[in-house]
């Protein structure tokens, strides 16, 4: 096989792969030849270029990476990694679960009882209160958890209209939100309301809670594309058999559309992963902060965020490669 | 095979029901009554508003005004009195709608297990005997993209039956499917019928109608236009627009 005939066999097309271009003729072939050896020329000389003025600038001297080569430099970049994971793991929980509630409450039909409104917002509140405060190991903790799922359990019970409301309400105002201000003011917000605990736990609260709010909406919004992909026949098979409304969508409809919606749930929560490093700015101890810390403490800014930007994409493509799995192991399905 | 004796109970008491979407008047003033053990077959030109009324008999659709009463009770509103009626009412469409991520097999015992609250064990047995039944016992374990339409319509009503229904409603159930495998289905329809179920069969097959119906009801523009034994209708029907119809589909 010649070079060109290499550079132009298409990748095979998977099943459910669209091929979008038809195959080429000469004419097209040529110019595809020659616009590829220019991309990739293009490509490798600035990358070579790159190398050389990084080289011509003593980047490359052994005493700006020597520190890489001791295990206390990378036990401190992973212990902070452990910690991003630590922020990441709550967030992405918290934010599938809220995000889940929300795209059902937004994709219910018709005026309904919005008795869960109420509900909703309680067990809301408690989540941003409460878990600080059981975290921290506060005394009121039990107190107000059991209190707000005592309220909420009340609360359902009040008939009012429309959770589609509150839902759109909250996922179209955290969504509007800049991330970092979600953060920064829960770091403001939280010592006020729960005085007296580590500095180090206002800071993992205000990430977490940031995090948690602006995902849940991006979340809500992908999952709900999820939901209204799913044919109505489905939730009406399932009325038809006898399931409740609430039922039909937990046992019929959520399951399938979670399932289509998994790529772009997948892409989300590897940017909330990666945004876990804005707790740089609410003094939150995690990779990002430690590569900086590093950074100073051997003067190698530059190689310290090297080998950190290295840790977010093994990270990254650890997850990718887990949730690709995952996509095959079901394509059978559907 | 002759339509199986019909008991004189009402079991369906559709009265004057009317229904809009928006500006259109889908049903006018419709009345029905289906007996015990009756095959009803509803037949008439599209947008005539016959699947309109039989979603209307499991509130899959809302109505503005009428009763409808199944087995003495009228119709619920909502909730889980609603819920309840819908599992007496089995219910096959004509886009199958089997549970696309449960096998076919799940898709029988969900609602059996579910709903009534029988033992998996039980279910799955009492559903093997069904799919059995219909034809499609080898593909139990398999999902419903996997089979053909008519395998799937078979598995949709082997779904529907397993609630153990009062009665069977059809929404055009052959119209999605290649014509070789509209038979298959016909064919599971008619041994229904001839067991003595009370169903309502939205369909365009005038030759299941003919069969095993005991009555036609023709629907034009949202009216219940004539209802007769087959015989009757297709011999001699009495209104002018039941004539323009068969007129237009016997032809060929």
């Amino acid at each position: 096989m010649s070079f060109t005939d290499w550079l132009l066999t298409p990748t095979a097309i998977r099943p459910g792969e669209l091929q979008l271009v038809e195959e080429l003729g000469p004419k097209a072939r040529r110019r595809a030849v020659i616009a590829t050896v220019v991309t990739i020329a293009v490509i490798v000389g600035a990358l070579g270029w790159g190398v050389y003025r990084f080289n011509q600038r003593k980047q490359f001297a052994p005493e700006l990476w020597r520190p890489f080569r001791l295990w206390a430099s990378w036990r401190f970049l992973l212990l902070g990694l452990g910690n991003t994971l630590k922020a990441a793991g709550l967030a992405t929980v918290l934010a599938l679960f809220i995000g889940l509630v929300m795209a059902v409450w937004r994709s219910t039909r018709g005026p309904g009882r919005g008795r869960d409104v109420f509900a909703g917002v309680t067990l809301f509140i408690g989540l941003l209160m409460g878990i600080p405060a059981w975290i921290s190991g506060g005394k009121q903790a039990l107190s107000v958890v059991g209190g707000v799922v005592i309220g909420a359990i009340v609360l359902r019970q009040v008939h009012i209209r429309s959770k589609r409301a509150f839902a759109a309400l909250y996922v179209e105002g955290f969504r509007a939100c800049a991330l970092v201000l979600l953060i920064s003011t829960g770091f403001i917000f939280y010592p006020r309301v729960w005085p007296d605990q580590r500095l180090s736990t206002y800071a993992y609260v205000s990430l977490v809670s940031g995090l948690t709010l602006y995902y849940s909406t991006v979340l809500a919004e992908v999952i709900r594309s999820g939901i209204r992909s799913i044919p109505n026949g489905q939730t009406e098979a399932a009325l038809t058999v006898g399931l409740s409304e609430g039922r039909a969508m937990r046992l019929i409809v959520l399951p399938q559309a979670i399932r289509r919606a998994l790529p772009n749930i997948i892409t989300q929560v590897a940017s909330l992963l990666k945004d876990t490093s804005l707790g740089v700015f609410v003094t939150y101890d995690e990779l990002t902060k430690r590569a900086q810390i590093t950074g100073e403490f051997n003067s190698n800014n530059l190689q310290s965020f090297i080998v950190a930007g290295g840790l977010y994409i093994a990270l990254i493509a650890f997850i990718t490669f887990l949730a690709n799995r995952l996509r095959d192991r079901q394509t059978r399905r559907a | 095979m002759p339509p199986s004796a019909i008991d004189q109970d009402v079991l369906i008491d559709i009265k004057d029901i009317n229904k809009h979407f928006g500006t259109n008047h889908v049903l006018k003033d419709v009345s029905l009554q289906v007996h015990r053990g009756e095959v009803v077959v509803v037949i008439g030109p599209s947008g005539s508003g016959k699947s309109t009324l039989c979603r209307c008999i499991n509130r899959l659709e809302r109505f503005q005004s009428g009763t409808i009463t199944i087995d003495g009770k009228v119709l619920p509103e909502e909730g889980r009195e609603l819920a309840a009626l819908r599992a007496d009412v089995g219910m096959v469409f004509q886009s199958f709608n089997l549970f696309a991520h449960k096998t076919i097999l799940e898709n029988v015992t969900l609602g059996p297990t579910k709903v009534r609250k029988i033992k998996t064990a039980d279910a799955e047995r009492q559903a093997m005997a069904l799919l059995e039944r219909v034809g499609i016992a080898a593909k139990a374990k398999q999902y419903p993209a996997e089979l053909s339409g008519g395998q799937q319509q078979r598995a949709a009503i082997a779904r529907a039956l397993a609630m153990d229904p009062k009665v069977m409603l059809f929404d055009e159930p052959t119209s999605a499917l290649d014509p070789e495998m509209v038979n298959e289905v016909l064919d599971v329809m008619l041994e229904l019928a001839g067991q003595g179920m009370t169903m309502v069969v939205v369909t365009h097959e005038m030759g299941f109608a003919r069969s095993a119906a005991h009555r036609v009801a023709f629907m034009d523009a949202g009216q219940l236009a004539e209802i007769a034994t087959p015989n009757e209708f297709f011999d001699n029907p009495q209104t002018d627009r039941a004539k323009a119809f068969l007129s237009k589909i016997l032809t060929h």
